[in-house]
């Protein structure tokens, strides 16, 4: 019990540790971004570039190349 | 119909371009330096703070390294990144084999190659480095061992393929990891000889990395080590790694007229192989050789790719071997390398078009990366917050001290 005790605690102030940098910037870690008007050099197979698009990102993958922007969105 | 969670933020990129997470293919992140003995129970001499190490990489864009010389830690510092403790990129792992009694894993036996690939594999690395003094029959084993396994293989053409280079061409040898391991086997730096190690690499399949600006730093800095203290990147440089490339540099330390004209010459016959190696068609992937002295990762990328262009690349294929070309190679083109509905966003916004001048890429209006998107105010925060606490620490740390420490 002792030894989970120590772990637990040592594990939270190697996060409290890590995380600090990020905290004080305050990077935004959101789930869902969409990046409007913007011109995409896909840089895929076919060199496909994409002007005037709307990239909408969630959970960190690409959901869509001009799609819809979800509901509630806020500019940043 | 894909489900979003009620707020999304909204980034306006009018007049602005995205492009995908850059890959410097070749790198060296630093780990803890024991300088002392080192025993199982002994904290290390130095510990570096990873985020620190990170922060020059993500503040340029590249979202990706492959780093060719990785120890246990190395897997520590890709293990936080992913579990997000550390804003860093996705960290590639090689391990280094080599022979005689150098750095990385040991092998001097076919045997012993086929062992530590395998012993490579069950530790969870992702590719095979092969370093100079390997002898023929490991090396050959090695590659044949790491394709057995599924792992590519990158590295040096070993030194014992001195006059026989064409035997270095095995099935499966994946890249060549810089542009000197053909150099050193041309007398006279001529199209013919830059023609035959294209074709070498293009019937044998073999990626070519030149990592031309470490040539172009190593030639720097032995004429003069004050193409080290004025760079405006060194800043971004652990102080103890600045007072090494300051005060204990081999390359400035073996000046002389002869070495720094065949260093010239050689900076220009790197270029001539990538014109060369591109019009054979061999795949160029971009790559820094960044932890070199002078070399500083994530600056050092968008330098390379400038001198990509400058060799014969247009800013399409040089950012192709940043981004998509690259992720082919190391196997992750599914995931990442392109700007695709499915991929992860590894992505930079970019203020200029790096299509018209590849020198745009370091126009960074922000980086998306592991989730993260960091803006260009931010980015230029950690950047600076490292340059201030970089030069109060300069007196704290020094080289011949620490080694001094060394038994």
């Amino acid at each position: 019990m002792k030894n989970i005790l120590i772990l637990v605690i040592l594990t939270f102030s190697t996060f409290l540790a890590f995380g600090q940098n990020i905290k004080d910037i305050q990077i935004k870690r959101q789930k869902a971004f969409a990046i409007k008007n913007v011109n995409v050099i896909t840089m895929n197979a076919t060199r496909t570039f994409i002007e005037n698009a709307t990239v909408v990102i969630s959970d960190n993958i690409i959901q869509s190349i001009n799609g819809t922007i979800p509901k509630k969105s806020y500019h940043y | 119909m894909v489900q979003f969670p009620k707020k999304a933020i909204i980034i306006d990129g009018k007049g602005k371009w995205l492009i995908p997470g850059l890959i410097d293919a070749h790198v060296h992140l630093p780990t803890d330096g024991y300088f002392g003995q080192k025993l199982p129970t002994q904290i290390p001499d130095l510990s570096f703070d990873m985020q620190d190490i990170m922060t020059p990489i993500i503040a340029n864009g590249v979202t990706t390294v492959l780093d060719l010389n990785s120890t246990m830690e190395t897997f520590g510092q890709k293990k936080a990144i992913e579990k997000g403790y550390i804003v860093g990129p996705r960290i590639a792992l090689a391990a280094n084999i080599n022979g005689d009694k150098g750095q990385g894993k040991i092998a001097n036996t076919a045997e012993e190659g086929r062992i530590m690939v395998r012993i490579a594999k069950a530790e969870g690395y992702d590719f095979i480095k092969l370093y100079s003094k390997l002898n023929i029959e490991t090396y050959n084993a090695i590659i044949d061992e790491a394709h057995k396994q599924g792992l590519k293989t990158i590295g040096h053409i070993p030194n014992a393929f001195e006059g026989k280079l064409e035997q270095a061409f095995v099935p499966h040898f994946g890249m060549v990891a810089h542009a000197e391991e053909f150099s050193k086997h041309s007398e006279n730096f001529s199209i013919e000889d830059a023609q035959k190690f294209a074709k070498l690499s293009k019937d044998n399949g073999t990626y070519l990395s030149p990592t031309l600006t470490t040539m172009v730093w190593i030639a720097n800095q032995t004429n003069s080590i004050d193409s080290i203290k004025n760079s405006p990147t060194l800043k971004y440089v652990h102080p103890l790694l600045q007072s090494k490339w300051l005060t204990a540099n081999n390359y400035n330390k073996n000046f002389t007229v002869k070495n720094l004209s065949y260093l010239e010459e050689m900076v220009k016959f790197h270029f001539l192989l990538v014109k060369v190696f591109k019009d054979a068609g061999v795949p160029i992937i971009a790559g820094t050789d960044a932890g070199v002295s002078g070399v500083v990762a994530g600056f050092s990328l968008h330098d390379e790719l400038e001198l990509l262009v400058q060799a014969g690349l247009t800013p399409q294929e040089a950012l192709n071997s940043a981004t998509l070309l690259s992720a082919q190679w190391l196997g992750i083109d599914k995931q990442i390398g392109s700007i695709e509905t499915g991929k992860y966003a590894d992505l930079i916004l970019l203020d200029k078009n790096p299509i018209t001048d590849i020198k745009n890429t370091r126009k960074i209006a922000g980086v998306f990366v592991n989730g993260n998107w960091i803006d260009k105010n931010k980015l230029n925060f950690m950047l600076a917050d490292l340059a201030k606490r970089n030069i109060e620490n300069k007196d704290k740390f020094d080289w011949k001290t620490m080694m001094s420490k060394r038994k």
